[in-house]
């Protein structure tokens, strides 16, 4: 996969919780990608086996009426692939502003 | 008289428009989705996602989400249907002219292009035309949705496809 600007941002995202479930709109918004970006690379990486996606309980949904969501998460192949796009991104001029080590700590 | 058209056209349209979009960004969404295949999980991916946004920022993700139906849900549905049709010419001009369907150097490069292919695209594909299995068999084989492995075939016929036409 090319290595784009929003791949490195949703890399970073998803690394800062490897084992984490990622939700569509929480990742979006904390990784800074649109979703008409964000949406089409989750469906590479699930292409690729770096990510498995499954539906949330409907237990967890409750009483309300609305629909289950859908989640993301990073299988063995890809913490390594990802881990290895964000490690080349440190070391990449043009990545700079997303690998200053406030960002790679989660919260900025 | 531009002014006649203005009162006439806009006011009300744009009212109702704002209206809707502002109360009821859901069914915008809902019409949204519509550009996604049936059974495409994306559908209720994002009817389900609309509830995580809070309120107040779901017209402007709704916009948002147009983008996404029409790139990602328009342009699987051609990718689809264009390489079904391009299967169908294939296979009406190798039966008319009686040769084989694919010459040697045809299938090698099938397989070089088979063999770029992401892993569970290929999977799909190999057990879809090689393996002679139904979707749903090849759903139940790989463990994923039926509509997952629709994604996937169609996908990967696409890459095959621009693959081969590079190639030439």
């Amino acid at each position: 996969m090319r290595r784009t600007y929003a791949l490195v941002q949703v890399a970073i995202t998803l690394m800062a919780d490897p084992s984490g479930r990622h939700w569509g709109y929480e990742l979006s918004k904390r990784s800074g990608v649109r979703s008409g970006v964000m949406y089409p690379l989750l469906q590479r990486m699930l292409d690729e086996g770096w990510l498995t996606d499954g539906w949330e309980d409907q237990a967890q949904t409750g009483r309300a009426k609305r629909p289950p969501r859908r989640y993301y998460q990073l299988t063995d192949a890809g913490k390594l692939a990802l881990g290895a796009v964000v490690a080349e991104a440190r070391h990449d001029a043009r990545f700079a502003p997303l690998t200053a080590p406030r960002l790679i700590g989660g919260q900025a | 008289m531009p002014s006649l058209i203005f009162q006439i056209v806009s006011w009300p349209a744009l009212g109702i428009a704002l209206l809707v979009f502002g109360f009821a960004p859901g069914a915008v969404l809902r019409l949204i989705v519509l550009a996604y295949p049936r059974d495409d999980p994306r559908r209720r991916e994002l009817l389900g996602e609309l509830y995580a946004v809070p309120r107040i920022e779901r017209p402007f993700w709704v916009i948002e989400q147009l983008e996404v139906g029409l790139f990602e849900g328009l342009r699987g549905r051609f990718a689809a249907r264009l390489a079904a049709g391009r299967k169908l010419t294939r296979l009406a001009a190798a039966s008319s002219d009686g040769r084989g369907v694919l010459t040697l150097l045809e299938r090698t490069a099938v397989l070089e292009a088979l063999r770029a292919l992401p892993a569970r695209q290929r999977e799909a594909l190999v057990l879809r035309y090689y393996g002679d299995l139904s979707e749903a068999q090849i759903a139940a084989t790989m463990g994923i949705s039926r509509g997952a492995v629709k994604a996937h075939t169609a996908r990967a016929l696409a890459a095959l496809r621009s693959a081969l036409q590079q190639g030439q």
